[in-house]
């Protein structure tokens, strides 16, 4: 059991290496695509059509994708009003409890999203002509991914586990192991 | 109120507390209310990326985040102390009067408080502490209340937040906060030579005309960069998402091509801390537009604005309790949250007292600006303190004469209209 659990956490950092890279990748492609457009547009002369929805469509992957594969658990802005104040297994528990409700909202209402999404196969955009639910794609996937992992720290929490990838991290997947 | 949104208050409102990220929860309690309501849930998809997909102006958000942490690489912000300090130095308290300058200046180029405190704020303090033996709580006190000025002077990622939520010009806006901004700044540079004298601050060392013309020619080529940004957006070559774009481009091949202090390595680690910040801003406005279609829903900012004309309350009085509320949220809920989902709340009542839409952006942005420096929840002194590893409690000892001429500041921005309006009304806004 462990050995699928180490393995299973290797290979999500491995995923979320590989996504740091892309986003990263994407983000600076999302400068230089409107940088693209400003010299088209003054320097060339000819505006381009297609370069400035395809710098909203790359941002909307890039904020979804990120928030849900990158951006670690703990840098998100969150407020510590209560949490904080609270003694170590208060804490815990109203960490666990929170979690597990969000994620449970999130993942109830997923099918809702996917269909609404799939919906829009119909619509497209306006430069690129792309198909919108192609487009929106990146919400549902975000809001899976979201779903899945404040599900998986409320269980984390109820063993009495430090959540693998939150700040400090565990110097190894075998030290959160053990 | 109907049971719809009583029922998203109860779920944002419990997540939140229970220390679940802001925009999970705005998501959460969005398709709650939803749900309630009867309604189709699907429209979560359609608020969230319709709003987004339609919103061109938000890209300058990730763009000046960009500029600003190319700029803390690549050196400028030492550029910009050292012609500073050749500025205003030799006076007494200089590295406190230097410091203000630097965050002034700065401003002009980054639009958020954070990275000019983490930034330029970080050097002011290591060089307040080491040359200027200034205390550690003094030094970050002066550090976290230079660096509110940071998005109030143009480029303002607040303001671009505003004006998306009040159809009003991201132009105006900017033009409307300078004049404030160098306010802010000449406060605190009085309040640092009122203090010098009694806590013995010295002033810098002296240097040679031939190094203050070094110094001074070294800030000329980072000064371009304001020039760009905002000439470029004021004169209407530039759309705000357009300059910030092109302010990122020219911060890049200044630290890199022209200092050289940005190799492929530092390249990298900028874009993907750019990255990460924008991310995290831009998912709170994502959430911040479902509890925004919540409330234009149920009408509670029309019924919020016929309570307040019902009570015939003044503007003098209405701006009165916006402020010394806003102070109060701003010290507990952070500055997105505040613009995106509390403003927008007052925009009715705003536009039927007549008060101008530019005057209200700038002073409420002014106002929650100071909620970052305000104790024991500000968000500047945990950034600061945790990074210069002084104490909140030294930090506050020496923070409330910087705090009362912040608010002072305010209290003109409120009620003398002319400060924020008379340069956009002179550009023709």
């Amino acid at each position: 059991m462990a050995r699928i659990l180490l393995t299973l956490l290797a290979g999500a950092r491995v995923v979320r290496r590989l996504s740091e890279v892309a986003a990263t990748l994407g983000f600076g492609a999302l400068a230089g695509l409107l940088a693209y457009t400003v010299w088209q547009r003054y320097v060339m002369g000819t505006p381009s059509s297609w370069s400035d929805e395809f710098a909203m469509i790359l941002f909307l992957w890039l904020i979804f994708g990120a928030a849900a594969l990158v951006v670690p658990y703990r840098d998100q802005i969150a407020v510590g009003l209560l949490v904080d104040t609270v003694p170590a297994p208060w804490r815990r528990w109203l960490e666990v409890l929170g979690a597990a409700l969000a994620g449970a909202i999130l993942l109830a209402t997923l099918p809702v999203t996917m269909d609404y999404i799939a919906f829009l196969w119909r619509e497209r955009t306006p430069a690129l002509r792309w198909r919108l639910n192609h487009v929106y794609l990146i919400f549902a996937l975000f809001q899976g991914l979201i779903a899945l992992g404040l599900l998986l720290r409320a269980l984390i929490g109820l063993i009495g586990r430090a959540t693998p990838f939150d700040d400090p991290a565990p110097a190894n997947i075998e030290d959160w192991i053990e | 109120m109907s049971p719809a949104f009583a029922t998203l208050l109860v779920v944002l409102v419990t997540l939140v507390l229970m220390r679940i990220p802001i925009p999970f929860a705005m998501i959460c309690a969005g398709f709650v209310y939803l749900w309630v309501g009867g309604q189709d849930m699907g429209l979560v998809v359609d608020q969230v990326m319709n709003s987004l997909f339609s919103s061109y102006v938000l890209l300058a958000v990730p763009m000046f985040i960009l500029a600003a942490n190319m700029m803390n690489a690549g050196t400028i912000s030492e550029r910009l102390w050292r012609a500073a300090d050749a500025m205003v130095g030799r006076a007494r308290g200089g590295l406190g009067h230097v410091n203000v300058l630097v965050s002034i200046v700065f401003s002009s180029m980054s639009g958020s408080a954070v990275a000019d405190a983490a930034g330029p704020g970080m050097m002011s303090i290591r060089m307040m502490q080491k040359v200027g033996g200034y205390p550690g709580g003094l030094a970050v006190a002066i550090t976290a209340a230079s660096a509110v000025i940071a998005p109030i002077i143009p480029p303002s990622i607040p303001m671009v937040l505003y004006a998306l939520n009040s159809n009003t010009s991201v132009g105006a806006l900017f033009l409307g906060g300078i004049v404030p901004g160098l306010l802010m700044g000449l406060a605190l540079m009085l309040t640092i030579a009122i203090i010098a004298p009694r806590m013995g601050l010295p002033a810098s060392e002296a240097m040679s005309g031939a190094e203050i013309r070094r110094a001074l020619i070294a800030a000329v080529l980072p000064m371009t960069l304001p020039m760009i940004l905002l000439g470029g957006i004021w004169s209407g070559i530039f759309t705000p998402t357009e300059a910030a774009a092109v302010g990122a481009i020219w911060a890049f091949l200044l630290s890199a091509v022209v200092y050289r202090a940005l190799d492929l390595k530092g390249l990298w680690q900028v874009l993907r801390v750019s990255m990460q910040n924008a991310t995290v801003v831009m998912l709170l406005i994502a959430g911040a537009f479902l509890i925004n279609y919540a409330v234009t829903a149920e009408r509670l900012d029309r019924a919020l604005a016929d309570l307040i004309l019902s009570r015939n309350l003044s503007p003098w009085m209405f701006l009165l309790i916006v402020n010394l509320v806003f102070l109060a949220l701003g010290c507990l809920i952070d500055t997105g949250t505040l613009i995106l989902v509390f403003v927008p709340l007052l925009m009715p009542a705003v536009a039927a007292l007549g008060i101008d839409p530019v005057h209200f952006g700038v002073l409420i942005t002014v106002n929650i600006m100071i909620g970052l420096v305000t104790p024991p929840f500000g968000l500047l002194l945990f950034v600061l303190g945790g990074l210069s590893r002084v104490g909140m409690g030294d930090t506050v000892r020496y923070l409330w004469p910087f705090l009362i001429a912040l608010v002072l500041c305010l209290g003109v921005i409120t009620y003398v209209p002319a400060v924020v309006l008379a340069l956009p009304h002179a550009f023709g806004f």
